[in-house]
């Protein structure tokens, strides 16, 4: 790495304008003047706007929101409840698009790969098509194109009444809550550090015995005994909520109960999934590229199977040199998410635009969205760097 | 740092695009919000001192337009009737009309004007962002907008109220039918709030499903996405008569007689501008009187050289029976015989009409929007 | 049977058999390939099939057709059109030129041009536009022409290079100003693809000094410098450019002073240009990670300036490291011009929301939509394949 000096070593016996030292000075007191000014300018002008202030979140901005995720904003309430609201639609987005993003892009990337040629033939279309189409357009087109051809409520695809898919969503099964919830997650909580803890003895056992013990298939059976075993003697405490065809008012069909998948919604994630997953099939089939051929020949020496050859010697090695731009991705992801917008999804860039048009205050409702993407892309960065810090200690 | 010739080629250019995630960037990250919080908590403290500052900004609009040479309206770019951008890359409808009406007016020329395209969730920011100088842009005159959104409505231009389109076919006859449905509407407008408030005085539950644009709601509408689909009944009947053949045409679509709402629709201005709102305002007042005098754009030149009334002489601006003419157009700040080249270019009220709105549908006769000659509410006070 | 007979049979024998060990080696070997090759035929029949069928019988390209003009250039007024026309040829120019100096040329490339060539003349709606086209084409053959002839030729070749580059320097502020000079055309006016590919050029023609600006201020010893740097770059990476660009029309306008008449376009291209540098500051930053600190200490040694060692050592290194993901950035630049859509401005999308929105096409949003992204497509996909191209003649990546 290289840093940029200021003037030369040398000339610090020259006329005191060319010493290095006088300009350093002169540059930086230069740039505190000129941030100065701006700032005090900047500020200057704000006060003579009169839209200014918070206060105006504490009213109501009349406005329903179509989608929402674990929230209950009504239109009569606040502004501030509008904004959580919007703010649970990004995370939902963001969430659930950064591990299927992952997923999607991980196998396009060793698909890519594939001494296949039909495989790999479709996995470069896949990534040459959708890395070069604006998100903006493809979100539109999935949802027209893919969401919008589904059957109407009254021909909806069903299976046994525990999912209904249709124009109006996906309805899912789901589980209500019972008191003794509460308790049972604090054993199954205790069950899982106790998995863990039998893994990795296991693990230990494994290194110095040499073979495999199955650890994780001992760990994972620990923890299901536990769960339902546990589950029994709380009594049950959840209750099946399978959602069900209803007609209401004048032959109007809909699905109630169980857990909703909107088609707005899924519209953006599948846009943005499809979108980020080409980034990341390039990230991981470059990373896997990096490795030495030496690395998949001396594996294939010791009689590894292809499937065992990917798992445990070339993704976990890939992993380190991908992890950086994969990070990248997961921002990218993030602040595509507001792209949501284009199909009137409520996140948090159109829920602050319908604010901002039903009672105006545009600089401090920006401000707020520019805190909320800043938070967000703070908490992926640290998670990820976190994760980059285990994996790089784990293979050294 | 990095050392150099250290691994594959191929790994090294990996690590030079890779971020390089340091503390230094959390410590800015972190730095960041704390100063937003920290505007955050200024703001909110300064709110006193700032009403007195308040309306001092931009009083000026109408010396502004006229120093710039042309006026800039903010429109819709996607309405039939209203506003709506043509194959050839100019600009049809009713609001697109005023516009020009009102470049004729300000300079004597009806093309000495700029359209922006406004959307339904940005037209008030760019109003009051003064990037435009007056929206003409289907917006619905309420009390909320004009004192909240510090904007001024000058005239109505269209008498709308809002209405719900079903599919020919289904039951719904009234809104009383749609508990449990689904129902259509564009984000950013009055409609959602009306929607909200009629049904839930209906009891009736529903959900509302507000997308971007009409082309979005169409598809979903008939798609099935929604039972039902809310709008002005000027925007529904455009759709309704160009629904596409496809899905069924225009006989597959009802409109519930219900109206759930008053939609004055017209020209906006910024608060605390008098002499600019005087001149939208009076414009399009201007082709209304025209109207109701019977001057048009055919028999304008004849009236001005020899007009029949006191009334149609006030209005062009010129003497009548060797009397001094009046200062109407003088006081506007503008040319005294602006309203002959607003009507000679442009035309009056009921040719505008039927020019835009009549052809997706909407009769003139027995609406609201008929002249108060004939019983509807088109309606200038005297010019004199 | 005679000689030739069996000739030919021999001939088809082989290929036959050639094909047959080429699938049996990359497409049936062992079962869970042979798996796989079924769930992808099936999954490209299924492609195939579609697309066909939507573009042949399912889409009416009607709207398209009637709409061209709003597509591509919005509401670009018609008779200032001729003045598109120089710098459109001064791009094949050089395109051919470049092309011609750095590669041999293949049928391949041929064909991708050819159809790109057809392309374009089906949208051209007069014989007028056609002939001024094809004349644009025969610049290109030409200068293809004189890039070839220079292999071998090192001094007409040091030449060529040095028009071509600053040609490519010139082309943009060319057409700036042969559109909006002489009473030309306001950037308010400007629309359709032509607006985007304004924005995206003038995006990078500004925010790639300004990224290296930042990048070296970044990288810079002096603490105030890095600061201001580092924070300009970081914050505004914070948010998404649909927030600037919301930001850049609504809010900037508040707090530029009076003096100033700004078109709001130019607001917009401001914040895109400054969105991009710090991209670019990002990119290069990583470039100048690459550069060894021997390289400084040398030009030191040699008594360079600090000028002379950032712009002649330094720099060189670091971007030619950098070179693929600054392509990248300018396909991701050319992708967001999108967004553009959202502020009013017609550009090639929100021409086309106007066409499907319009009283006689109501319904045909996906041909407009599909045929938007094609567009963008061609472009974005071009720019990526020249870039490979050039980075193996540069021979980035390869040490």
């Amino acid at each position: 790495m290289v840093t940029i000096r200021w003037g030369k070593d040398l000339t610090d016996l020259g006329l005191l304008w060319r010493r290095r030292r006088t300009r350093r000075i002169i540059i930086q007191i230069a740039i505190a003047v000129g941030v100065g000014l701006f700032v005090f300018y900047m500020a200057d002008k704000a006060r003579d706007l009169d839209d200014l202030g918070f206060d105006f979140l504490s009213g109501s901005g009349d406005f329903p929101l179509s989608t929402q995720w674990l929230t209950n904003y009504e239109s009569n309430d606040t502004l501030l409840g509008a904004y959580g609201a919007g703010i649970f639609n990004t995370v939902r987005l963001v969430v659930i698009g950064i591990v299927l993003a992952t997923a999607l892009g991980v196998f396009a990337g060793i698909a890519r790969l594939s001494t296949n040629w039909l495989v790999s033939r479709l996995a470069t279309l896949y990534v040459e098509t959708i890395r070069n189409t604006p998100l903006l357009i493809q979100i539109v087109i999935w949802y027209v194109v893919v969401f919008l051809q589904l059957p109407r409520v009254e021909d909806a695809i069903e299976y046994s009444g525990l999912f209904y898919l249709s124009v109006k969503g996906l309805a899912l099964p789901s589980l209500t809550i019972d008191g003794s919830f509460g308790i049972w997650v604090i054993l199954l909580v205790l069950g899982a550090v106790a998995a863990y803890v039998l893994q990795r003895w296991l693990h230990r056992k494994e290194e110095q015995e040499g073979g495999s013990k199955h650890t994780v298939a001992w760990a994972f059976l620990l923890f299901t005994v536990v769960a339902v075993v546990t589950y029994l003697l709380t009594g049950t405490p959840l209750e099946p909520d399978t959602p069900q065809v209803v007609i209401t008012g004048a032959n109007i069909y809909s699905v109630s109960g169980g857990i909703q998948v909107e088609p707005e919604f899924a519209a953006v994630l599948l846009g943005l999934v499809i979108y980020t997953g080409a980034f990341i099939a390039e990230i991981v089939r470059g990373g896997i590229q990096a490795l030495p051929k030496g690395q998949t020949e001396a594996a294939a020496a010791l009689g590894l199977s292809g499937y065992q050859r990917l798992t445990l010697i070339i993704l976990p090695q890939a992993l380190r040199i991908i992890i950086p731009p994969l990070t990248n991705q997961f921002l990218n992801l993030t602040k595509n998410s507001s792209l949501a917008v284009v199909i009137g999804y409520p996140e948090i860039i159109f829920v602050g635009n319908t604010m901002i048009n039903k009672i105006g205050h545009a600089a401090p409702v920006y401000l707020m969205i520019f805190g909320t993407y800043l938070l967000l892309s703070l908490a992926i960065s640290v998670g990820m760097n976190a994760f980059n810090r285990s994996v790089q200690l784990a293979g050294r | 740092m990095l050392p150099a010739n250290h691994g594959s080629a191929t790994l090294d250019r990996f690590k030079e695009w890779g971020v390089r995630m340091k503390f230094s960037k959390y410590m800015l990250m972190l730095l960041a919000l704390l100063a937003i919080g920290m505007i955050a908590a200024a703001c909110s403290g300064d709110e006193d001192d700032d009403d007195g500052a308040a309306s001092v900004a931009a009083s000026d609009t109408l010396k502004t337009v006229l120093g710039r040479g042309n006026v800039i309206v903010g429109v819709k770019d996607s309405q039939p009737g209203f506003g709506n951008l043509q194959p050839d890359g100019t600009f049809a409808g009713q609001d697109v009309e005023y516009a020009h009406a009102l470049a004729a007016a300000l300079f004597g020329d009806k093309s000495k004007v700029e359209f922006v395209v406004a959307s339904a969730s940005t037209r008030f920011e760019l109003l009051s962002a003064a990037e435009i100088d007056v929206l003409i842009r289907t917006t619905t005159w309420t009390s909320s907008r004009d004192i909240d959104l510090s904007s001024s409505f000058t005239a109505t231009t269209f008498y709308d109220g809002q209405g719900i389109i079903v599919d020919a076919s289904s039951a719904v006859q009234s809104i009383t039918d749609l508990e449990g449905a689904t129902i259509c509407v564009t984000s950013g407008t009055t409609t959602e709030i009306n929607l909200a408030s009629r049904l839930a005085a209906a009891g009736v539950n529903h959900t509302a499903l507000t997308l971007a644009g009409d082309a979005e709601i169409l598809e979903a509408f008939a798609a099935g996405r929604c039972e039902a689909w809310t709008g002005d009944k000027g925007n529904l009947a455009g759709q309704r008569s160009s629904y596409p053949v496809e899905d069924g045409g225009p006989e597959s679509l009802r409109v519930l007689p219900e109206t759930l709402s008053k939609e004055p629709l017209g020209p906006v201005v910024r608060d605390g501008d008098t002499d600019w709102y005087d001149v939208v305002q009076w414009v399009v007042f201007g082709t209304m009187a025209a109207d109701e005098l019977g001057v048009n754009s055919g028999n304008v030149a004849t009236m001005s050289s020899a007009p029949p009334s006191k009334d149609i002489a006030n209005l062009l601006g010129v003497s009548f029976e060797g009397g001094e003419p009046t200062n109407f157009g003088a006081s506007l700040g503008l040319s005294p015989t602006f309203m002959q080249a607003v009507i000679g270019q442009v035309g009056n009220y009921d040719e505008i009409y039927e020019r835009t709105i009549a052809p997706i549908g909407l009769a003139r006769a027995g609406s609201l929007n008929a002249s108060w000659l004939d019983g509807g509410l088109i309606y200038s006070p005297p010019i004199k | 049977m005679n000689v030739a007979d069996t000739q030919v049979t021999r001939i088809e024998r082989s290929t036959i058999d050639r094909a047959r060990k080429w699938a049996r080696a990359n497409l049936v070997n062992g079962t869970a390939n042979t798996v796989l090759t079924l769930v992808s035929v099936t999954l490209a029949a299924y492609l195939i099939y579609t697309l066909t069928r939507f573009v042949f019988v399912g889409a009416d390209w009607e709207v398209v057709d009637v709409n061209r003009r709003l597509i591509f250039l919005g509401r670009y007024p018609k008779e200032e059109q001729w003045r598109i026309w120089p710098p459109m040829w001064m791009v094949m120019g050089l395109g051919g030129l470049s092309y011609g100096m750095l590669s041999r040329g293949s049928l391949r490339d041929l064909a991708w041009l050819g159809a790109a060539v057809v392309f374009i003349l089906a949208f051209l709606a007069t014989t007028t536009n056609g002939l001024l086209f094809g004349g644009g084409v025969l610049v290109s053959i030409a200068a293809y022409g004189l890039g070839r002839l220079s292999i071998g030729r090192p001094l007409l070749r040091s030449k060529l290079r040095l028009v071509t580059i600053v040609g490519w320097f010139l082309v943009i502020p060319f057409a700036i100003i042969l559109i909006t000079g002489f009473g030309g055309v306001k950037p308010a006016l400007w629309g359709g693809l032509l607006l985007n590919v304004l924005l995206a050029a003038i995006g990078i023609g500004v925010g790639l000094p300004l990224g290296i600006l930042l990048a070296l201020s970044r990288a810079s010893s002096l603490p105030l410098l890095k600061g201001f740097a580092t924070s300009i770059i970081e914050i505004t990476r914070g948010g998404p450019l649909i927030a600037w660009l919301f930001i850049a029309r609504f809010v900037l306008p508040a707090f530029i002073p009076d003096a100033f008449e700004t078109d709001p376009i130019v607001n917009s291209m401001i914040v895109v240009s400054l969105f991009t540098g710090a991209y670019v500051a990002e990119i290069v930053r990583g470039g100048l990670q690459a550069v060894d600190r021997g390289q400084v200490e040398a030009a030191d040694a040699l008594g360079l300036g600090t000028f002379n060692v950032t712009v002649f050592i330094v720099l060189p290194q670091a971007i030619r490291a950098v070179i693929p993901a600054l392509v990248s950035q300018m396909i991701a630049l050319w992708k967001d011009t999108t967004l553009f859509a959202f502020l009013g401005f017609t550009d090639a999308l929100s021409g086309g929301q106007a066409a499907y929105n319009q009283a006689a096409f109501k319904g045909s949003q996906i041909e407009v939509l599909v045929f938007v992204a094609l567009l963008f497509w061609a472009v974005a996909f071009g720019m990526s394949r020249l870039s490979q191209r050039f980075e193996r003649v540069l021979g980035i990546g390869v040490r």
